[in-house]
């Protein structure tokens, strides 16, 4: 029985690493994004543009939720993602006292990339110029209706009692450099009934309500490069004040993979910063609107501005 | 009796072919699209009165041919027919697509009930699977929203079956000896037992989720000392993970069942055996370890099962497979997607049940346990 | 020859056996019978080993079982049970054939052996093939002493074999098994709760009662002689009548007469109660005949045979 037990288990752990997938060979680049729209397209869009210059990419697009990939990331399960310069106050919250920093996308940046050069190792690529921060927004015929243009308007419509109701992430929704920082700025203050409150933060439910009119919903959080500006007829409401942190995407990879092909730097730098707020509405919009494949989107990009031929 | 509940079931879902909505038409992926029935298809009201009509029950022969190919072809038919509807406003073709509504839900599960009643039923139910399959494969859906999430992906989608599978299949096989090991252990030894079902039954009430969050940490740092562990896989993230939580997943099931499967032995066999001078070696490989045998393959099939559903889990530690289609649909609110990434699970969990099932009763009748003793 | 000598068996603190001694000699077969309880199980299963003794020893053919290791032992015991236990995933032969196989016998060998067994428990040769789940419970159990007997061991231990089968069967196969044990000169140790049973096959019958035996004695010994109490309130009151059915009218040793018309149609083998029965219908002597001769019976001859038989018992 003893002997019959240790040759099975033998077996079964060759089997095992045979079928256990190849990890790395000779140091491919390990790519991983978001799981959404924006993290397919800007994720072929690397794997593509590296490619083309002989550097091995292994595909981990759409890995996981923002936690998991930044988890990855510092334990180096993989080497190159696609992150947001916000993000910068939640990896390190203890230096990150001044919340000013935030409103300003170099100031934000620029902390955010010393503080993980120096204490992670990890650094931050040339950010592409679209500003993905948060905003509400309200469909056209809305805003065209009640006249709407800013988010003092809105503050204005809200306090002659009009109905209203949001549908937001709940972490938006306590943010103080969200929900809680408009209301602040703008003098407006929400009740719990003219909120809808969602666990994710994703927002192509929030806007499908919204066109739909769901529930009531008239206005819901959206991203700026969300795809849905572009198909779903909604219009986002400018914020003079600036209320939430910049958001740039940018390439972010592990020092020691770079250090092995310091030509990612040059590679990527034009590709990101050639990605306007209204470029990535439209390929954000092809991916989920249009159900096109994120690989011929991103190909398409690159071939028609040059980057690829 | 049951035939006539089973006929009159069939009646009321091809009803709902009259009432339900057959589709809905959207414009893009996200949005909810127009609804439309069945009255906006010419001619489409035949297929309801054929399909009314079939629920008789008939007995000339060639009559029933007929029925039962009808039956078969039904879905097949109403999901080609759907695709024909078009809205008046202008659409982009290649955008555009079709969601297939409740009626053809029902409809489907009323021919397939029907064919249920007739002689050889399942194999016909299995054809009328692979005609559905095969059209659907060979692109005779072009509108069907499922299609277009499928051939936009093709590539990825077949990837992901093949690592959900792979995943499924090697958790379970690494599950399998110290399952097996241990619940035979279990018999002898009664205090081990409760320490063994203790062990093994934790894993099972702690949610999948969480364990594979837990175990990211140890990974990660385990990979980090010991480099030439992370060329095998040994990370925080990906496979290992998902293959840990599943194979401790598929332990209790084999672990419990064989368990059972050793301890349901007749006693008078068990006595016999030992009383002929039989050596313990000779017993086990003889006489408990073949009786027990189908016993054992019943937890093997539970596992199994159990493993092709939590595999889905996987997507979202990066671990790949099924999951991850049904993620990102979740993430992108295409339903479409989300069908795409679960259809092909339910379908994969119901196939090996029944093949796993089957092979479990042939070997039951073999070994004679189907039967009570005279 | 099997000797037991102060056996002792306790479970947790009760005592099942206390030191028991018993003899039984090649080909005889001894029937251990009692009330439940009474440890005529525990003592059957200590010979074989499938139970182990606390104190005492038992030598098989003048081995102590302990010195032997116990596989071989039980090889050369057969050993028959009331759930039959035969291997529900095994054909006839194949459960006859089981130990063979173990003890790599050739093929044609095993052939023949197993359909030498079948004709002796007059099953046909064609339940070779069949599955334990489709045969009737008399032929599962005589299919149980044919892989018994698969071996030729010289000794076999049946515990309560046929108490599960109806009345009918039960009454066939027993004289089936007494006559099989007998031409293969078996020693035989039987346990059973059945009193007709024991008088049927027992040329002893070991009366015990709370772990000792109570009384060892012939059946036909125990019209008389009954030693305790307990044995008189066991046996019950018509026991005499029940000794009856363990000879046949062939016992009688009636002399031929010349001939007569024949008024029965019984024969030599008939046993001695239903003869009796028959007497007390018929006023007259009963004729019957067998192939040869014809013969004149009267309870009177039945009456003095069994007188002579206790008789010589009480010397």
């Amino acid at each position: 029985m003893k002997k019959y037990l240790t040759i099975l288990s033998l077996i079964s752990l060759l089997a095992l690493s045979a079928c256990a997938p190849v990890a790395e060979v000779k140091n491919p680049v390990t790519v991983a994004t978001m799981l959404d729209s924006e993290g397919s397209v800007l994720g072929k869009m690397i794997i593509l543009a590296l490619n083309a210059q002989e550097i091995e990419t292994v595909d981990k697009i759409n890995f996981g939720t923002p936690d998991i990939l930044r988890a990855a990331l510092e334990n180096a399960e993989v080497d190159l993602v696609v992150d947001y310069t916000g993000s910068g106050q939640y990896y390190h919250p203890e230096d990150a006292t001044d919340t000013s920093i935030w409103n300003d996308p170099i100031e934000g940046y620029n902390f955010t990339a010393q503080l993980d050069r120096e204490k992670k190792d990890i650094i931050w690529l040339t950010p592409s110029p679209a500003n993905n921060t948060e905003s509400i927004a309200v469909t056209r015929s809305f805003a065209a209706a009640e006249n709407i243009v800013s988010m003092e308007d809105l503050a204005a419509y809200i306090n002659a009692g009009k109905p209203f109701k949001l549908i937001a992430s709940a972490s938006f929704v306590e943010n103080p450099m969200g929900l809680l920082g408009y209301e602040e700025a703008y003098g407006f203050k929400l009740t719990n009934d003219q909120i809808i409150s969602l666990a994710s933060g994703n927002t192509a439910e929030m806007l499908k309500a919204l066109a739909e009119g769901t529930n009531d919903v008239n206005a819901s959080l959206v991203y700026g490069t969300d795809g849905a500006l572009d198909k779903l007829d909604l219009v986002v409401l400018e914020d003079p004040k600036h209320i939430p942190p910049v958001y740039l995407p940018a390439p972010v990879i592990r020092k020691a993979v770079l250090d092995v092909y310091p030509e990612i730097e040059t590679i990527l730098k034009p590709i990101f910063e050639s990605l306007t707020l209204e470029t990535l509405q439209s390929l954000n919009a092809k991916v989920a609107y249009d159900g096109e494949d994120a690989t011929m989107v991103a190909e398409n990009y690159l071939k028609d501005n040059g980057f690829l031929d | 009796m049951k035939d006539r509940i089973r006929r009159g079931l069939s009646l009321i879902l091809f009803m709902t072919l009259l009432f339900l909505p057959m589709g809905f038409f959207k414009v893009n992926r996200v949005l909810n699209g127009s609804v439309f029935s069945l009255w906006k298809i010419e001619y489409a009201w035949i297929l309801v009165l054929f399909a009314l009509i079939s629920t008789i029950r008939l007995k000339h022969r060639t009559i029933a041919y007929l029925r039962s190919l009808f039956l078969i072809l039904l879905p097949s038919i109403l999901i080609y027919v759907s695709q024909s509807y078009v809205i008046a406003e202008p659409f982009d073709v290649k955008v555009a697509r079709i969601s297939l509504g409740p009626s053809i839900y029902f409809a489907c599960i009323g021919a397939w009930v029907l064919l249920s009643t007739e002689a050889k039923g399942s194999l016909k139910i299995f054809i009328s699977l692979c005609v559905l399959i095969t059209l659907f494969g060979f692109g005779y859906f072009p509108m069907l929203g499922f299609y277009k999430e499928y051939i936009n992906r093709q590539a990825t989608f077949f990837l992901e079956l093949q690592r959900h599978m792979s995943l499924a299949v090697t958790s379970l096989l690494f599950a399998l000896v110290p399952g097996i090991y241990l619940g035979y252990q279990s018999t002898r030894h009664p205090r081990l037992r409760e320490w063994i079902m203790g062990f093994v039954n934790g894993f099972q009430v702690a949610p999948t989720l969480s364990m594979l969050a837990l175990l990211m940490i140890p990974l990660a740092s385990l990979g980090q000392s010991f480099p030439f562990l992370r060329t095998w896989g040994v990370k925080g993230v990906g496979f290992l993970p998902a293959f840990i939580v599943l194979s401790l997943y598929a332990l209790l099931p084999i672990t419990s069942n064989t368990y059972t499967a050793f301890k349901q032995l007749d006693p008078s066999v068990m006595d016999s055996a030992k009383a002929l001078g039989m050596s313990s070696k000779h017993i086990f490989r003889k006489v408990s370890f073949p009786l027990a045998l189908p016993f054992i393959i019943t937890g093997i099939r539970i596992a199994f099962i159990q493993n092709i559903g939590n595999t889905i889990l996987a997507g979202l530690v990066g671990g790949g497979g099924m999951g991850s289609l049904i993620f990102l649909g979740l993430a992108q609110s295409a339903t479409d997607l989300i069908l795409l990434g679960s259809l092909p699970v339910v379908l994969m969990a119901l196939g090996f049940e029944v093949i796993l099932e089957f092979t479990e009763l042939r070997l039951k009748k073999k070994m004679g346990v189907l039967y009570d003793q005279a | 020859m099997i000797k037991l000598s102060q056996i002792r068996k306790l479970y947790d603190t009760q005592e099942a056996l206390r030191n028991v001694d018993l003899q039984i000699e090649d080909g005889e077969c001894v029937v251990l019978i009692g009330p439940s309880g009474c440890g005529k199980s525990s003592l059957l299963k200590s010979i074989n080993r499938m139970i182990d003794i606390d104190a005492g020893t038992i030598t098989f053919f003048n081995q102590d079982i302990q010195s032997l290791p116990v596989e071989q032992l039980r090889r050369k015991i057969g050993y028959c049970i009331q759930g039959v236990g035969l291997f529900p995933h095994m054909n006839v032969k194949e459960n006859i054939a089981i130990l063979l196989r173990i003890l790599k016998w050739k093929e044609e060998d095993i052939e023949r052996r197993v359909d030498e067994l079948l004709l002796m428990s007059e099953l046909p040769l064609t339940y070779k093939t069949k599955k334990p789940h489709e045969l009737s419970g008399g032929e599962a159990q005589r299919v149980g002493v044919c892989r018994a007997l698969a071996t030729d061991p010289p000794v076999l231990l049946m515990d309560e074999p046929f108490g599960a089968l109806d009345p009918m069967t039960r009454e066939k196969i027993q004289i089936a098994f007494r006559d099989i044990a007998q031409k293969l000169h078996k020693t035989v140790v039987f346990v059973t709760h059945d009193i007709e049973e024991a008088i049927l096959l027992g040329d002893r019958i070991a009366l015990m009662n709370e772990g000792q035996i109570v009384q060892l004695s012939t059946p036909e010994a125990l019209i008389q002689d009954q030693k305790e109490n307990f044995t008189k309130n066991f046996i019950g009151q018509d026991y005499p009548l029940m000794v009856l059915k363990r000879f046949s009218v062939r016992d009688l040793k009636l002399k031929p007469i010349s001939n007569l018309n024949v008024t029965h149609r019984i024969d030599l083998d008939t046993n001695l109660k239903e003869a009796l029965a028959l007497c007390i219908k018929q006023t007259e002597a009963v004729i019957f005949k067998d192939e040869q001769n014809t013969y004149s019976l009267v309870y009177s001859d039945i009456f003095s045979f069994i007188r002579g038989m206790q008789d010589e018992t009480a010397h």
